[in-house]
C-alpha cells in the first residue's frame, strides 16, 4: 500500500454543507470530538470521483473507487481510500502583521502521524512544553509583539521558531506555490490547542445574507441568515492511499489521473454559485527524498 | 528579469528621474506655478494610469500637498496623468528589512510602474478595532480618527490587491470572464463586521480590505434579470432549478480606495417642525473604486451562460449597487435605469463643497474639496419641504418626503445621479450632468420642478445662499446654472414657475389639512444663553421673493482677479450690496477685542454661525437680457427683514414675484 499526503490551499472560502443549523446560522461540517471545521472524506472522495467519471473511463473509475450498489449488483471494494481533510494552518487577521497563519500542537501531531518517519515528534513535544510554560506563541516572525485578532502577545511571551524539521516540512508544500502561500513559512504562529480553537471560532468567515423583497429595501420574511465558511488562505491536509490492485493494468490510468488531479485546482463543498470552495492541491508522495517523480 | 530591468532603466530615464526634471522645469518658470510650492520636496514613488503616488519628507508637507490634489491633477504633464494623486510620508513607507513582504522583492511586469520599496501591508479592519477613539468636545468619543486610521492602512495594500486580482483572473480562467467596472464617485456595500457596523462597508475577515461579496453581485444580477423578464434561476440556480450554471466570485477593488465619507443631514424633523441641526456622521465608503469581477461556468454551465450573466451584471451595476443608490452612490454610469428620466447639463462655480474634511482651524481652513451628488439631493429636499409646508400639514409633508426621497428600508420614488468634471480650482468650477429618474412620470415631473425652483432661487452646497463673491480674503458663495433651466426676467415666467411646483405636488397628493405658519427662526434660551433656533424655510405668504435688476452684474466666468474685483458691486450685485451695506442687515460677525467679543451685523437677517441666513440671493444671466438677482426673504414680516425688503424694492426696477 502506498500512502500520500495532499495539501489543500483554499483560494476562496470553503463552505462544507452544514451539520449544525442553529437559528439562522448556516453552520459547516465540524469534527464531533474537537468541533474544528473540516472537509469530510466523503465530500472529498465524491468530488474526486465525479471529476474522474467525467473525464475518464467510467468502468475503470468504478473499479478504482469501488462499484456502487445498483440494480441488484453487489458493491465492490475499491482500491483507494481518503481520510478527512483537517485544518493545518488557519489565517488570522493581525493588526501588526496583516494576517498570520496559526496552528497548534494538536494539528501538528495529526500531521506528523502521516509524515514518513514522524519527523516532528520531538518538535511537537517541545512546542507543548514551551506553550504550557512561559510562552504564548512560537512564531517564525521576527517581532517584539504579535497581534492575533483581539489578542496581543508581547515579546517575552514569544519565541522564534528555529530552522529544523518543522521548517523543512513547511518548505515541501509551500515552495513554488502562489504568492500567498509562499509567505506561510515566514508568517506562522504556533499557539496552544485551546487558543487555536478560540481563534478559529472568531476567524471563521461569516457572511450575512439577506434576500430583499422585489422593489423594496425590506428583507423578505425570514430570509436573513449568516453563512459560515473556512476563510481563504487556510491550509488543510488529507492522507490518502492506494491499495495494491488485483489487476493493476486496469486502473493504471486512473491512478495517474488521480495524482494529476491532486496537484490541480478543485472545487469542494457547497455554494459553488458564489465561487466557494476553490482549492489549490499539492500532493506529496511518501518518500519525496528518494523519489523525485512529483 | 532583474538584468532586463536595469538595462531598460539605463536606456530610458526612469519615471523618478522624469519627475525630478518636471519639478526642475517648474522651478525655472517665472513665477513658478502655484503647485510647485506644494510639490518641490516631493519624490515620485510610483505611477500608473490609476494613481500617482508621491512621497514627502514630513507630515506637514504631505498635508499641504494633499490639500491641492485637485489642482495638481489638472496641471500634471501627460506622462504623469493619472486618475488619483496619493500623498504619503516617506518614513511611513520605509520599513525595517525584516518586515519587507515577499511581494516587494518581485519585479513588476509593467515597466512604467517602478516600485522603490514595497509598503508594509496593514490591515484596515484591524485598524478599526485597535485605533483609539478621538476625544470629543463634550467628553464623547470621536469616531473619525478610527476611520482615518483604517483608510490610511488600506492605502498600503496595493500589493495585496494586485495578488487578489491575479487570483480572480486565475479562477475566472479567461479574460472574457472578467468584468471590470469603475464607479465614478463612491460605493458602499454594507457589512456587519467591525464596530458601528451599519456605517462600514464589508471588510474581508482575513485580508482586512473592502470587497464586494459574490452574493451581493449575484443578487443584483438576479434582480435585474427578473425585472427585465429573463429567467435568472436557470443560470444562477435556485432550490428547484438546482445548482447554478455560472459562478460569481467575491470581487476586490484593483487598488486602494477606502475613504472617509460624511453623511451630514442639515435639517431634521422634530414633531411638527423641521429644525436646522447639522449632524455629521463619518463613515467609510469606497471612493472611485474599480472592481474586478470574476465569473466562470460551473460544471453544468457553458461559456454562453457566462456571457449572459456578465451582461445582466453589467446592466445591474449601471443601475446601482449597495446602499444610498438614490443619492448617487454605487452607480457605474449615468444611464437612466427607470422608465422616466431627464438629464440636465450644469455648470457650477463654488467656494468649495467638502466631504469628510471640511475647512477647520486644525487644517488651516483647507479642507478636501469634493463635489457630491448628495448636495443636489439635499437642495431638492430642502425646496420640496419649503414648497410643501406652504400647502400641506407638517405630518403629511413628512410622509410625502419619506415617500419621494426614501427613508430607512424604504426605496424613494425619485433617484438621482451625477457625473462631473473639474474645470478649474480657482474658484472651484465644475461642469457635469444631473440625472433625475422615477418609475412614475408624475414623480419625475415633481423632481424636475423642484430642480427648477432650486436653480432659480439658490445655489448648491456651501454658500448656496449667496452669489459667488470675495469676502474678507476668502471666496464665498456659489453660482449654479443648468442649461435646461433658464428663467427670463419676466413676472409671468416666475408666476408660472411657482404654479408648476404646486401643480406637480397636487397631482400626487391632496392636502389632508391646513398648513401651519411659523416663524423661520426664534430666539430661545439654551443653557442660559440666547440662541437662535432656525426652522425650515417655507414658501408661504410670509415669504417675499423680489426680482432686482442688476444691469452691470458680471458673470463669475468674466471675473479675472477675484481678490481685487470680487467684492465690487458688479460682482456682488445690487441685492448683496444692500445686504452688506448696512449693519442692520448683514450676517452676524464676532470680533474679539481684548477679552470680550464685539458683535456686528444682524443674525435675524443675514444669519450667523450655525444660523443659515434668512435671505437667499441668486444671480441670473439670461441670454440676451439684462442680468438680475432674485432675493428670497423668509419670514419677511419680521421688522428688520421687512425693512430689508422695503429698501430692496426701492432699487430701480425691482418688483415682487412672490407672493
Amino acid at each position: 500500500m502506498t500512502q500520500f499526503i495532499t495539501y489543500l490551499h483554499l483560494l476562496t472560502p470553503l463552505h462544507t454543507g452544514g451539520s449544525a443549523q442553529e437559528g439562522n446560522l448556516m453552520g459547516i461540517a465540524r469534527e464531533v470530538h474537537t468541533e474544528f471545521p473540516y472537509l469530510p472524506s466523503s465530500s472529498l472522495r465524491g468530488k474526486i470521483r465525479s471529476v474522474l467519471e467525467h473525464s475518464g473511463d467510467e468502468e475503470d473509475v468504478a473499479t478504482f473507487f469501488g462499484k456502487k450498489l445498483k440494480s441488484g449488483q453487489q458493491p465492490t471494494e475499491g482500491e483507494v481510500w481518503f481520510a478527512d481533510a483537517t485544518l493545518l494552518f488557519f489565517p488570522i487577521a493581525s493588526w501588526s502583521h496583516h494576517f498570520v497563519w496559526i496552528t497548534c500542537p494538536l494539528w501538528l501531531q495529526r500531521w506528523n502521524r502521516w509524515l514518513p518517519n514522524a519527523p516532528l515528534t520531538a518538535f511537537v513535544c517541545d512546542c507543548r512544553k514551551k506553550l504550557s510554560g512561559e510562552k504564548h506563541a512560537l512564531t517564525s516572525l521576527v517581532t517584539d509583539q504579535l497581534f492575533l485578532q483581539g489578542a496581543k502577545i508581547v515579546a517575552d511571551k514569544l519565541e522564534l521558531i528555529q530552522q529544523g524539521t518543522f521548517t523543512t516540512e513547511l518548505e515541501k508544500f509551500t515552495k513554488d506555490s502562489d504568492e500567498f502561500l509562499s509567505q506561510l513559512p515566514t508568517k506562522v504562529a504556533i499557539v496552544t490547542d485551546e487558543d487555536c480553537a478560540a481563534l478559529v471560532e472568531t476567524g471563521l468567515q461569516r457572511e450575512v445574507r439577506v434576500a430583499l423583497k422585489p422593489d423594496e429595501k425590506i428583507v423578505k420574511d425570514g430570509s436573513f441568515r449568516s453563512e459560515e465558511a473556512i476563510p481563504p488562505e487556510a491550509v488543510l491536509f488529507f492522507p490518502w492511499g492506494v491499495k495494491t490492485a488485483k489487476s493493476e493494468d486496469k486502473t493504471v490510468k486512473v491512478r495517474e489521473e488521480v495524482k494529476r488531479l491532486l496537484n490541480d485546482r478543485l472545487q469542494f463543498g457547497g455554494l459553488e454559485g458564489l465561487g466557494r470552495g476553490w482549492a489549490q492541491l499539492k500532493n506529496i508522495p511518501p518518500n519525496l527524498e528518494d523519489n523525485h517523480e512529483s | 528579469m532583474n538584468f532586463d530591468r536595469r538595462r531598460h532603466d539605463d536606456q530610458e530615464k526612469s519615471p523618478q528621474q522624469k519627475w525630478k526634471e518636471f519639478l526642475n522645469s517648474m522651478s525655472k518658470q517665472k513665477p513658478p506655478p502655484k503647485i510647485y510650492g506644494a510639490l518641490q520636496h516631493s519624490k515620485l514613488y510610483s505611477v500608473d494610469e490609476k494613481a500617482l503616488v508621491l512621497l514627502f519628507p514630513s507630515n506637514e508637507l504631505k498635508d499641504a500637498a494633499q490639500q491641492q490634489v485637485q489642482s495638481i491633477i489638472t496641471r500634471l504633464p501627460p506622462e504623469f496623468k493619472s486618475k488619483r494623486v496619493e500623498c504619503e510620508v516617506e518614513s511611513a513607507i520605509a520599513l525595517p528589512a525584516a518586515q519587507v513582504p515577499i511581494q516587494a522583492a518581485q519585479t513588476m511586469k509593467n515597466p512604467k510602474h517602478i516600485v522603490v520599496r514595497g509598503p508594509r501591508l496593514e490591515n484596515p479592519l484591524q485598524s478599526l478595532l485597535f485605533q483609539p477613539y478621538g476625544p470629543g468636545k463634550d467628553g464623547d468619543d470621536l469616531v473619525k480618527p478610527v476611520l482615518d486610521a483604517a483608510a490610511a492602512a488600506e492605502k498600503k495594500c496595493s500589493p495585496l490587491y494586485k495578488q487578489l486580482i491575479q487570483r480572480t483572473h486565475k479562477l475566472a480562467g479567461s479574460e472574457e470572464n472578467i468584468l471590470t467596472v469603475r464607479f465614478p464617485w463612491r460605493l458602499r456595500v454594507g457589512g456587519l463586521r467591525g464596530f458601528r457596523d451599519l456605517l462600514l462597508p464589508v471588510l474581508h475577515p482575513v485580508y482586512g480590505v473592502p470587497y464586494i461579496p459574490a452574493s451581493s453581485l449575484k443578487g443584483a444580477a438576479r434582480a435585474w434579470a427578473r425585472r427585465h423578464n429573463q429567467d435568472p434561476d436557470r443560470l444562477l440556480g435556485s432550490l428547484t432549478d438546482g445548482v447554478a450554471r455560472v459562478e460569481i466570485f467575491d470581487a476586490f477593488p484593483s487598488g486602494p480606495c477606502l475613504s472617509v465619507d460624511m453623511a451630514n443631514p442639515q435639517w431634521s424633523w422634530e414633531g411638527e417642525r423641521v429644525k436646522y441641526s447639522p449632524s455629521p456622521h463619518a463613515l467609510l465608503t469606497l471612493e472611485q473604486p474599480e472592481l474586478v469581477i470574476g465569473l466562470a461556468p460551473t460544471r453544468r454551465g457553458e461559456q454562453t451562460d457566462v456571457a449572459e450573466v456578465k451582461h445582466w451584471l453589467q446592466k445591474a451595476l449601471c443601475e446601482g449597487l449597495g446602499s444610498r443608490v438614490s443619492a448617487g452612490y454605487g452607480r457605474t454610469e449615468l444611464k437612466p435605469a427607470w422608465s422616466n428620466s431627464k438629464t440636465y447639463s450644469f455648470e457650477l462655480w463654488t467656494q468649495g463643497i467638502y466631504g469628510a474634511v471640511p475647512p477647520s482651524k486644525e487644517n488651516n481652513w483647507q479642507g478636501n474639496i469634493e463635489l457630491r451628488p448628495t448636495a443636489i439631493r439635499g437642495v431638492l429636499r430642502y425646496w420640496f419641504r419649503a414648497a410643501a409646508l406652504g400647502s400641506y400639514p407638517p405630518q403629511q409633508v413628512l410622509q410625502m418626503e419619506n415617500e419621494i426621497f426614501g427613508a430607512l428600508s424604504q426605496e424613494g420614488k425619485v433617484r438621482l445621479g451625477m457625473d462631473w468634471q473639474v474645470v478649474s480650482t480657482d474658484p472651484h468650477n465644475y461642469t457635469g450632468k444631473i440625472l433625475l429618474e422615477a418609475q412614475d412620470i408624475k414623480y419625475l415631473e415633481l423632481a424636475q420642478s423642484l430642480l427648477t425652483i432650486a436653480v432659480a432661487l439658490g445655489g448648491l452646497g456651501r454658500g448656496s445662499r449667496r452669489p459667488l463673491h470675495w469676502n474678507s480674503g476668502r471666496m464665498r458663495g456659489c453660482h449654479w446654472q443648468v442649461d435646461e433651466v433658464s428663467i427670463p426676467l419676466n413676472l409671468q415666467a416666475w408666476k408660472n414657475l411657482f404654479r408648476l411646483v404646486y401643480e406637480s405636488l397636487l397631482k400626487l397628493y391632496q392636502p389632508e389639512g391646513n398648513p401651519i405658519v411659523c416663524a423661520p427662526g426664534k430666539l430661545t434660551k439654551i443653557n442660559g444663553k440666547d440662541k437662535v433656533v432656525r426652522y425650515q424655510d417655507t414658501l408661504n405668504k410670509d415669504t417675499a421673493i423680489c426680482c432686482v435688476p442688476s444691469a452691470s452684474l458680471m458673470h463669475p466666468q468674466k471675473v479675472e482677479n477675484w481678490s481685487k474685483a470680487g467684492h465690487k458691486l458688479k460682482v456682488i450685485g445690487e441685492a448683496l450690496d444692500l445686504l452688506y451695506s448696512n449693519d442692520q442687515f448683514k450676517g452676524e460677525k464676532r470680533i474679539k477685542e481684548g477679552d470680550r467679543y464685539i458683535v456686528f451685523g444682524n443674525k435675524f437677517v443675514g444669519g450667523a454661525l450655525e444660523v443659515p441666513s434668512f435671505v437667499i440671493i441668486k444671480s441670473h444671466f439670461p441670454a440676451e437680457q439684462e442680468p438680475y438677482q432674485i432675493v428670497t426673504v423668509f419670514g419677511a414680516k419680521h421688522g428688520d427683514r421687512a425693512l430689508f425688503v422695503k429698501e430692496l424694492l426701492q432699487k430701480s426696477g425691482a418688483y415682487t414675484v412672490w407672493p
